[in-house]
């Protein structure tokens, strides 16, 4: 394989569902999505999208309770979908890496903070003396002040933020070839934030590190992803370079999120937002395009036919208002 | 319309570990806040906002300080312990850990019904729980899913939901959007908007997102390291922050399509707070700083344009952003 358009995580055709009161419903359906080595990708979304999902299966962390459909998940080449526990443990935490969105539930109360991240790096063989340092070392480098006392705190003893970046400690420790990062800002604060993306941002660029950022937040996408894919009810709608995506949105969902941001040019004013809101998995139709009935751009034929996607130069998009002759205007 | 609801007289809270190091999460804060108005605390993450949040809501005790509600001291005696905490409520940072995965959604809505309104009736209960679900947008089908069958901003809209349930006059919003994506987060902002209205609620706004702190508080309140540094009307001290920590922090935010604001002008790293530096906290890191700062501890003094500092050049900084603007 050609070294600098390595693919380290390839989501071919991915379909998950859950058995809902005997039902099959979607969570995922038919998605696509790559990571290449050295690249920053973000998923945006709304809530219950499917980003974790999406996420957690390419981890081999997929809740049991859900069906892989069909597709498969490739991760360093080597797919994915059919591998046991074993073959995922020694993959995870090497080769992948992930920050979760929930950083109470991913931490021990009952162990140091600092013990458990040294702890990633001494189940990689790393000496315990050398693994203390390293994990007081990424301390540092989050931005924590007082490595030695945050070390030495148990989770319930530091605020949001902190824990935040106490599990970004832990996802980087051992320099992942690919690290899947869940909201890893959205509890932070401004400065904090930026200065962990940066980090973020540093060590993929040094070590080459493909980063799959999931997040809402279109601003933290502007700044520091390469590409963006935009998920909406389990699927993708649009995706392709961010600057693009961001200033010329083409589907109506992009446009959505992006009319929605706050600041305070509209104080006083009511902010725009999408009607309605995310369908349940029981309650999304099976043909005809899942925004429909949020969309304001809503045609006939869009609950009637489910739009295929269309590649245009580096973007895709699923909507039935483009056709490749309007793109290309 | 200036109204006192809440009063914090020399509020703070002091932490020991194990370890016997103390942290004064929440140093000395005394402030006002009005009937109807949204009162906006930003700072840096560990800077004390939840700290202070938890005391108004009690589920902290204060270390000193007191509270007043409705100018009446809410650890005063047992009936104010019983009745002023049903007034004040919180949505919670973190859904994940506050809402009990045991229970259904459904029955997490019902229980403060049950406890604190007993003269309704079942049919009156469920439609109740059904209205406040419509309110944060959730299909009434979510009534019998657990938490756990939720996603991270579903649980949040559904945290509100509990919050609001009880009809109180005074809401601790704790990075209560900050979970959620931003075309809910729109919707939940609006909601809170129109409740505010609808019930005259009065709120406690805590977040990092400067760009919701700013849009949506009448005033807002800028803490460093347990301390307010800079209160005032929220559009004047955004859009002219004289703290050079207000500076700083707002020199930081980021919005879609900045081109130049990723890179980002911070210098040094927030101090511990169990040992804060000596004279003005900031000092270590204010490119201002003189030998007076770091011995002296500045008070907070009032500006021409009614707003609050602790820096002891506040005139002066004033005074320049005044002369600039000209
Ligand atoms: N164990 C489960 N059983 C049934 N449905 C589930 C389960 N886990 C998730 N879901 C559903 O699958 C959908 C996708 O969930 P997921 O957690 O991936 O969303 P998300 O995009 O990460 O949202 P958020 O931004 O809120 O974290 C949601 O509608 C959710 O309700
Ligand atoms: N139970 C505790 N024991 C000891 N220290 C604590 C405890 N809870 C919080 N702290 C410390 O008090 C300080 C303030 O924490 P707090 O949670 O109030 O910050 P915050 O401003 O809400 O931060 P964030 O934006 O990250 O939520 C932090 O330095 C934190 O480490
Ligand atoms: S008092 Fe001094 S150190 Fe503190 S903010 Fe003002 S100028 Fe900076
Ligand atoms: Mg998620
Ligand atoms: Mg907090």
């Amino acid at each position: 394989m050609n070294n600098t358009t390595k693919t380290v995580l390839k989501i071919d055709n991915l379909s998950i569902c859950f058995d809902i009161n005997g039902k099959k419903c979607h969570a995922i359906r038919d998605l696509n999505l790559t990571v290449n080595a050295g690249e920053l990708v973000a998923l945006v979304g709304e809530s219950g999208c499917g980003k974790t999902l999406c996420a957690s299966f390419s981890m081999g962390l997929g809740p049991q309770t859900a069906s892989l459909e069909a597709g498969s998940i490739l991760v360093n080449g080597q797919d994915m979908t059919q591998a046991d526990d074993a073959a995922w443990n020694t993959i995870r935490g090497k080769d992948v890496s992930m920050i979760f969105q929930e950083p109470m539930t991913s931490l021990n109360p009952l162990m140091k903070v600092g013990r458990q991240i040294a702890e990633n790096a001494l189940n990689r063989g790393v000496p315990k003396a050398e693994a203390k340092n390293k994990a007081l070392e990424m301390i540092r480098l989050a931005g924590l002040p007082d490595a030695n006392r945050i070390y030495n705190c148990y989770p319930h003893q530091l605020s949001g933020g902190q824990r935040q970046r106490i599990m970004i400690c832990l996802a980087l420790i051992n320099q992942p070839k690919l690290l899947i990062a869940d909201e890893p800002t959205t509890a932070l604060d401004v400065t904090i934030q930026a200065q962990v993306l940066e980090i973020i941002r540093e060590m993929c660029t040094k070590t080459g590190t493909a980063v799959l950022i999931i997040t809402h937040d279109l601003g933290v996408v502007s700044h520091l992803c390469d590409r963006t894919y935009v998920m909406y009810a389990g699927s993708i709608v649009e995706s392709g370079p961010t600057a693009q995506i961001i200033q010329h949105p083409k589907h109506p969902y992009t446009k959505g999120l992006l009319a929605c941001l706050p600041d305070i040019s509209k104080k006083g004013q009511r902010l725009e937002n999408i009607k309605h809101s995310v369908p349940p998995l029981e309650k999304r139709p099976e043909v005809g395009c899942i925004y429909a009935n949020r969309c304001n751009e809503c045609m006939d034929c869009c609950t009637q036919i489910t739009p295929q996607r269309i590649a245009f130069g580096q973007r895709e998009i699923a909507c039935h208002k483009y056709t490749l002759d309007n793109l290309e205007e | 319309m200036n109204n006192v609801l809440l009063q914090t007289n020399h509020l703070s809270k002091i932490y020991t570990d194990d370890r016997k190091s103390v942290v004064k999460a929440v140093n000395d804060i005394s402030l006002q806040i009005y009937q109807g108005e949204t009162f906006g605390l930003v700072g840096e993450s560990g800077c004390g906002k939840s700290t202070f949040g938890q005391m108004l809501v009690n589920l902290l005790e204060p270390t000193k300080g007191k509270i007043l509600f409705e100018g009446e001291d809410i650890f005063k005696n047992k009936r104010a312990r019983k009745e002023i905490p049903q007034k004040i409520q919180m949505i919670f940072q973190d859904p994940y850990s506050s809402l009990n995965p045991k229970r259904k959604i459904g029955w997490l809505l019902e229980e403060s019904l049950i406890i604190h309104r007993k003269n309704l009736s079942k049919e009156q209960r469920a439609k109740i729980v059904d209205e406040m679900l419509d309110l944060v947008g959730l299909d009434e089908s979510y009534k019998d899913r657990y938490p756990s069958q939720l996603s991270g901003g579903q649980r949040q809209r559904v945290s509100i939901a509990i919050a609001l349930i009880l009809n109180p006059k005074f809401v601790v919003c704790d990075e209560a959007v900050s979970a959620l994506d931003v075309s809910v987060q729109a919707q939940i902002l609006n909601l809170l908007h129109d409740l505010q209205e609808k019930f005259s609620l009065t709120y406690l706004f805590i977040s990092h997102n400067l760009n919701v702190v700013s849009y949506m508080s009448d005033r807002i309140g800028v803490m460093y390291l347990g301390s307010i540094v800079e209160l005032g009307d929220a559009v004047t001290l955004s859009k002219n922050p004289i703290h050079p920590y207000t500076k700083m922090l707002f020199s930081s935010s980021m919005n879609v399509g900045d081109a130049d604001s990723g890179k980002v002008q911070i210098t040094g790293e927030l101090p511990s707070p169990s040992n804060p530096p000596s004279g003005c906290t900031f000092h270590t890191r204010c490119p201002y700083c003189t030998e007076l700062c770091s011995s002296a501890r500045p008070e907070l003094q009032e500006l021409p344009d009614g707003r609050q500092i602790a820096c002891h050049y506040a005139q002066k900084f004033y005074q320049e952003s005044m002369e600039k603007k000209r």
